[in-house]
């Protein structure tokens, strides 16, 4: 079975990404919701089915509160704490799926820069004991989790670098990006540690800005204003047992994501041209490029100090900048991305001849989920 | 002046074991009454079983580093006076289980493999921690784990 087969993505919408001091988060949502809409060419009248997400560490966002703004009564509704567009994007396909609706809307928004959230708190779970020994922030550990590997396989900073550093060649290329100035290997290793081995490059930028996505079934969506952009299978690992997860920090779970992921779509890592892995920290994404099969187990760090997720690089990843240089919306933006490079609408950094994306990530050290994406259909 | 670190909740009695026997200079999990599954950290059903019922049990104040974190920046504002200090994950001789803690050695003195030892450092009259230091003494498994 091939779950998400049917299922297409028929518009996209975002906000500026940066400061929004004077809007809500669902006013910001509300906004790139419009903008999601105008892009597919559909009247608000035609959604049926709305799934909206929570404001990262806030009670923003719900569908409750979103209707009334929206002005809409979808047959379905529903809100997603961490929706951080996977898990959003799979909610939507299943509903359209089970007859639940057939065009549904998902949205997001933040302001997590202008009301000043905090994100000193322990990350993943067993919260008091992480307190008491000072392991606050993801900083600490993806800090961890990030020495472990190099110990094993002889990572170095440097190569970990290639991540930030690419990223933000792409983000030069993005007038949405928040982070655009150049930054070069040498000025990463010149930056101070917040939680060594990692630097103020290693860590999400946090900011204001919304993201919404317009998913409707394949055939309605040929008839539509813009190119289809199918998605072709989905996956997911929830990893809930948390501390009781032999390597947690190294979150192994994710390569049992990445096989479902490839049998589901019959689409293997050699034919993916672009990857939209979610960045909370670099880590995740040294992570993921080996756990979804682009290089080898310890093998993350020379993939990227060959160049191969920078402009002209063999996988270009996170061609927006993504939220080490871009903003931080929780992989939202990434999806938003992803939908246009596969359109062709990226402009200067656009990828010549992208048909099959990656999108992935995970919520801190559980819960991953991951999307194939192309115009192309697998039928 | 030390800022006045978090405390544990000692009205919690799923913990309140764990920190009365560091009081008394031991380290101690919970096990499952039931089908004996060794909990950390500890959970008010057991995991396996979804039994209720535990006993305490002690297990060595000694292990290995697995990895660790060094805070250059007081992302915790009560551990600013500590800056930069470093937090180990220590796998824990014997059982097979992971516990966060304060390590008390410079950053330069610290290899992931390392031989670490619990010591037992009072914090108030009823909460004393467990803090890791490199222990010397041990020799260190060699690219091990």
């Amino acid at each position: 079975m091939r779950p998400g087969a049917q299922v297409a993505i028929a518009g996209v919408g975002a906000t500026e990404q940066g400061e929004i001091p004077d809007e809500s988060p669902e006013e910001i949502a509300v906004r790139a919701a419009v903008a999601a809409l105008a892009d597919a060419g559909i009247d608000k009248a035609s959604v049926d089915g709305l799934i909206t997400c929570k404001a990262a560490l806030s009670t923003h966002g719900t569908d409750e509160g979103m209707g009334p703004l929206l002005g809409i009564n979808p047959a379905y509704s529903t809100t997603l704490d961490y929706g951080m567009g996977s898990f959003s994007l799979h909610l939507a396909a299943m509903a359209i799926q089970a007859g639940l609706a057939t065009t549904v809307l998902l949205t997001y928004g933040t302001n997590a820069r202008s009301s000043r959230t905090s994100f000193s708190r322990p990350i993943g779970g067993s919260s008091d004991w992480l307190r008491l020994a000072g392991l606050v922030h993801v900083a600490g550990p993806a800090s961890m989790a990030v020495r472990r590997h190099m110990h094993l396989y002889g990572t170095t900073e440097e190569q970990l670098g290639w991540v930030s550093v690419a990223q933000r060649e792409w983000a030069q290329m993005n007038p949405l990006a928040v982070f655009r100035t150049p930054m070069t290997i040498d000025d990463y290793l010149a930056q101070p540690y917040i939680v060594a081995p990692l630097r103020r490059a290693d860590l999400t930028v946090i900011s204001d800005g919304g993201a919404a996505v317009v998913v409707t079934t394949a055939e309605r969506a040929r008839d539509l204003a813009k190119k289809p952009v199918h998605v072709l299978g989905i996956a997911q690992q929830s990893a809930i047992r948390n501390e009781q997860n032999p390597e947690k920090l190294m979150r192994p779970w994710l390569a049992e994501i990445a096989s479902r992921l490839y049998a589901a779509a019959g689409v293997g890592p050699d034919q993916i041209d672009l990857a939209y892995l979610q960045d909370g920290t670099s880590v995740w994404v040294l992570q993921m490029l080996e756990q979804y099969g682009f290089c080898g187990i310890g093998e993350g760090g020379p993939f990227l100090a060959d160049g191969n997720t920078k402009p002209g690089g063999r996988l270009p990843v996170n061609t927006h900048g993504g939220q080490l240089s871009e903003s931080y919306t929780h992989n939202w933006m990434h999806l938003y991305e992803a939908v246009r490079q596969l359109r062709g609408e990226c402009g200067d950094r656009q990828v010549p001849n992208a048909r099959v994306a990656l999108h992935a990530q995970t919520h801190d050290f559980w819960k991953g989920a991951a999307t194939l994406l192309s115009t192309e259909t697998n039928q | 002046m030390t800022s006045i670190k978090p405390l544990p909740d000692l009205e919690d009695p799923l913990t309140r074991p764990f920190w009365d026997a560091t009081r008394n200079g031991r380290l101690v999990m919970p096990e499952c009454l039931t089908c004996g599954y060794l909990q950390w950290p500890p959970e008010r059903v057991c995991p396996e079983c979804q039994s209720r019922g535990l006993r305490w049990c002690e297990v060595p104040a000694a292990g290995t580093l697995w990895s660790y974190a060094v805070y250059h920046r007081a992302l915790e504002p009560a551990f600013a006076d500590d800056i930069p200090y470093v937090v180990g994950l220590i796998e824990v001789d014997d059982v097979n289980r992971k516990m966060y803690g304060i390590m008390t050695d410079d950053e330069s003195a610290l290899e992931i493999g390392a031989r670490v030892r619990g010591i037992f450092v009072p914090a108030t009259d009823e909460v004393t921690f467990v803090r890791w230091q490199i222990d010397d003494a041990s020799p260190a498994e060699q690219a091990s784990s």
